[in-house]
């Protein structure tokens, strides 16, 4: 009966932990990213940005608190009840409640908006080119002597590889920053005009880039967010299914922690299963659901096939491991 | 034998290695890119050796953690006295793991930027490559068997196993020859008997003076003007030489000059005009003069003499194309940018589109020069080719032609800045003909910021890098990315071994309780180790590059560094922590 007390405040521990290394990472991250705008402009971005990040942060530390939690079980068993009830009340209460206690700190504009994002702070041109420097932008590469608030003056593109003339020589021009691209308008009229739309990368933004290696996983991450902050502005009790779905989900994922007498094994496979399972809920969600409500009458009714597989799959997981898996080994047999 | 591989867990990692590296290397052979067929094998060990680099932190760990995950508790804790604690077991493995880290911390640092710097130049190399061909074929089709030939040659010193173009270059090199008309001997002959008989070099007025009576006496009037002139120039107190000239001269207008006369006349009027180039420093045009006599008189001693020393003061500011366009089939840094800060009110931007050197020296191609105020653009060139020297680089090419080249039609080329705009901004130089450069040239190669696909770093050495960062800012780069690429290929080693140590602690911490030796199904499993063991170690080192490279942006780079060795020594103090407190049993 120690588990009782034990196992939660092991997991409540480890989730606060979590949450703060998390956390501390993205601040650091974002404050990087922005860091180009000038000392005044980026804190006043980094403090708008602040209840977006504590959002983004919070499901990845209960999910990774959970698999610790489940891993911490499989190496020191004790009550099955509270071992199936801790884990997955305590993910339950922890991600559902502290969403919305976290969403409210979001200012009421952004509470409403679509979808969150940390930096909603309207960014200025000196996030996407800094004065004085060479600056890539996708293909191309952007030397800007002075950048005013709407205004760059002289510029130079370099245009590199085969082009007849490298480099282009512009007096003047205007940098137009957006949501989605960078308009950069060169040159005055004719012939010599020049325009440029890129994406909005950020200066320093490859400095605190994932890497290939991490990229898919951010972007299911990514999703995760988006999915389950559409879920909380649609509705409270399809919020609370998605949270017990993906809490379930994971939950199932523990059943390989004790699937063999090799433990490492049985780890690699559970994390193995925890990507898969996350993968599977991108692919349902941004595949699986597009692809059938072009054919169907009725899309919305997909809108909560993710969830839905997820918690089918997770129910399964946790069945076979009540049923067929044993919960304690003995030493050597 | 078995029981050993299962006791020493170098060898698990050491299987683990090869079979990676077998792994990559097949992969390499399958995704082997549009390059030259010559480059297939280079590629795929150089390939497979960055993609081995790139892995080796998670493989190594996934490899320890298994070996420990599976070494045999009883068999190797108890050795022959009794209990011997995990921690003691594993000292003996430390010293392993630490020549491991400074093997890799070699390779990482100094191997794998060569790897690099070789992957972009089979790129490089097979784009010019394609060029020439391009350029071969298209001359084919025009019926220009020369440049065909040139360019289908330079194409073989790239690929230089073609039989395919061999056959082509044979082929052509054939036609050629049977096409070739007879030179003129006849011709040939009578020129090189009207050469002057001494050579001029290195004697004195009083010399010249007595030349010029001898051949004013045999009626050699051309000569006897020519050396009673350069008495005269030497010496301009010896009227004598004076007289002697303006009688040969009389003679000379007062004749009925033969054609072999007339001819002996422009060779002297020639000599003449090349000399006074050369008197007055203007080199390349004297050098095209007695080039010109030289292939019209090979034998003649003075012309010889001033072509040597028209070239040797040529190099001093000027170069060979034929030496500079060796560059075209070498690798080097390419799409080189920096702004060459030489004036506080000007920017001067400069693009090299390569570099790379030969036994003449140090050339650039395809060279882009744009400078600029605040107001206006100044001006901006192009030239086709540079070369390098002493903090300057001489963009006058000239053409060299071979010794006992045949006779042309065409002048000999030159190369010089063609202005695209803003010429007088140009001519405003001192020296027109010489960009002065900022960066050293150790520094060039890291200005790779030409186009956004080769602004990576990767392919820098570290020290260069080091060396590069204090001044990059000044040349348009942005100083912290520079810092945050030192700190994380620093952080790469002090990974390797922390990640190792703490894999030893993990696999030992989850090892198999089998009963009986493990089931050889269990090796389907292995390559799941690796597979987690990528997004874990990646995990790892994003998160301390965030803070690195949070630190590089916001902090001067010495302190960065301090951060950077206080955050891997309390790393490594609680791996150490953890490692100790593993059990025995």
């Amino acid at each position: 009966m120690k588990d009782i007390i034990r196992l939660p405040i092991f997991f409540l521990f480890v989730v606060i932990l979590l949450f703060i290394l998390f956390f501390g990472l993205s601040v650091l991250a974002y404050w990087g990213i922005v860091h180009s705008e000038g000392r005044e402009a980026a804190l006043q971005a980094v403090e708008a940005g602040l209840p977006g990040l504590l959002v983004q942060v919070l499901p990845a530390a209960v999910f990774a608190a959970l698999f610790i939690l489940m891993a911490h079980i499989a190496a020191k068993p004790g009550s099955r009840f509270l071992s199936l009830l801790i884990p997955l009340a305590g993910a339950f209460v922890l991600l559902a409640v502290g969403y919305q206690i976290l969403q409210q700190l979001e200012p009421a504009d952004r509470q409403t908006a679509g979808v969150s994002r940390a930096g909603a702070v309207e960014p200025s041109s000196r996030r996407y080119l800094v004065p004085g420097v060479f600056n890539t932008a996708e293909s191309k590469v952007i030397y800007i002597e002075q950048i005013g608030e709407r205004t760059v003056s002289p510029v130079v593109l370099v245009e590199g590889g085969s082009a007849d003339r490298k480099l282009l020589y512009f007096p003047q021009g205007f940098v137009l920053v957006g949501d989605d691209s960078v308009v950069l308008r060169m040159g005055m009229a004719g012939m010599d005009r020049n325009t440029l739309e890129i994406d909005p990368q950020p200066v320093y933004g490859a400095m605190f880039d994932e890497g290939p290696v991490l990229k898919r996983l951010f972007s299911d991450v990514d999703f995760l967010n988006r999915e389950l902050l559409r879920v909380f502005r649609s509705s409270l009790p399809e919020f609370y299914f998605a949270v017990l779905a993906l809490v379930v989900a994971f939950y199932g994922s523990g059943m390989f922690l004790r699937l063999s007498r090799w433990h490492l094994l049985n780890i690699t496979l559970a994390l193995l299963a925890l990507r898969g399972l996350l993968a599977l809920f991108c692919l349902l969600g941004e595949g699986v659901v597009f692809e059938l409500g072009k054919d169907m009458s009725n899309p919305q009714a997909l809108k909560f096939l993710p969830e839905v597989v997820l918690f089918v799959v997770g129910g399964l997981l946790v069945l076979i491991d009540l049923l067929f898996v044993p919960f304690k080994r003995k030493e050597g047999v | 034998m078995r029981r050993q591989i299962e006791q020493n867990p170098f060898t698990i990692l050491f299987l683990f290695y090869l079979l990676a590296f077998g792994v990559f290397f097949f992969y390499s052979i399958f995704t082997f890119p549009g390059h030259l067929a010559t480059f297939l094998w280079p590629f795929v060990w150089t390939n497979s050796f960055i993609l081995f680099m790139r892995y080796c932190i998670p493989v190594t760990v996934a490899a320890v953690a298994v070996a420990y995950s599976l070494l045999p508790a009883a068999d190797t804790v108890l050795v022959r006295s009794g209990r011997q604690p995990f921690a003691k077991l594993v000292s003996s493995h430390l010293t392993t793991f630490i020549v491991l880290a400074v093997v890799y911390t070699a390779l990482i640092l100094g191997l794998h930027p060569l790897a690099v710097r070789n992957m972009e130049r089979f790129d490089s190399l097979t784009e010019e490559a394609e060029k020439f061909l391009d350029k071969a074929k298209k001359a084919m089709v025009k019926q220009d068997s020369n440049t065909a030939l040139l360019n289908y040659q330079r194409y073989l010193e790239i690929d230089e196993g073609n039989r395919k173009i061999m056959g082509v270059v044979s082929d052509l090199q054939k036609k050629m020859i049977a096409d070739r008309p007879e030179p003129p001997q006849a011709a040939q002959q009578d020129r090189e008997s009207m050469r002057i008989r001494d050579l001029a070099e290195g004697k004195e007025a009083y010399e010249f003076l007595e030349m010029a009576e001898d051949y004013f006496e045999q009626e050699d009037y051309f000569s006897a003007h020519y050396y009673a002139n350069l008495a005269y120039e030497i010496d301009s107190g010896r009227e004598d030489a004076r007289r002697l000239a303006a009688r040969a001269q009389d003679k000379i207008a007062s004749k009925d000059l033969s054609k072999l006369e007339e001819e002996e006349k422009r060779l002297y009027e020639r000599k003449k005009e090349g000399y006074k180039h050369f008197s007055s420093g203007d080199y390349i045009k004297a050098y095209k003069v007695f080039l010109e006599l030289k292939e019209e008189y090979p034998r003649d001693a003075y012309v010889n003499s001033y072509l040597e020393k028209s070239v040797d003061r040529l190099s001093e500011k000027h170069f060979y194309l034929d030496e500079a366009e060796q560059i075209d089939t070498l690798p080097g840094a390419t799409e080189l940018l920096f702004v060459n800060y030489r004036d506080e009110d000007e920017r001067e931007i400069v693009y090299i589109g390569k570099l790379a050197g030969t036994e003449a020296g140090i050339f650039c191609k395809d060279i882009e020069v744009l400078r600029f105020n605040d107001r206006e653009l100044l001006y901006h060139y192009h030239v086709p080719y540079g070369r390098l020297s002493e903090g300057a680089m001489f963009l006058h090419g000239v053409e060299r032609i071979a010794q006992g080249a045949a006779p042309r039609e065409a002048a000999p080329r030159e190369t010089e800045p063609r202005y695209l705009s803003g010429a007088s901004g140009l001519r405003r130089e001192p020296d027109p003909n010489m960009l002065v450069l900022v960066p050293t040239l150790e520094e060039l190669p890291t200005l790779k910021g030409g186009s956004a696909a080769s602004a990576s770093a990767e392919g820098i050495g570290f020290l260069t890098l080091w060396k590069a960062r204090g001044q990059i800012g000044s040349y348009g780069y942005l100083e912290p990315t520079i810092s945050a690429e030192i700190l994380r290929r620093l952080l790469m080693p002090f990974s390797f071994l922390i990640l190792c140590l703490l894999s030893v602690a993990v696999g030992w911490r989850f090892q198999a309780r089998f009963s009986a030796r493990p089931h050889w199904i269990l090796l389907v499993f292995m390559p799941l180790f690796p597979l987690v063991a990528i997004p874990l170690t990646a995990l790892y080192l994003h998160a301390q590059q965030i803070l690195l490279n949070f630190a590089a942006l916001r902090l001067r780079f010495s302190i960065s560094l301090v951060v950077f060795l206080v955050l891997q020594g309390l790393l490594l103090l609680i791996t150490m922590i953890i490692l100790a407190g593993q059990r025995a049993d």
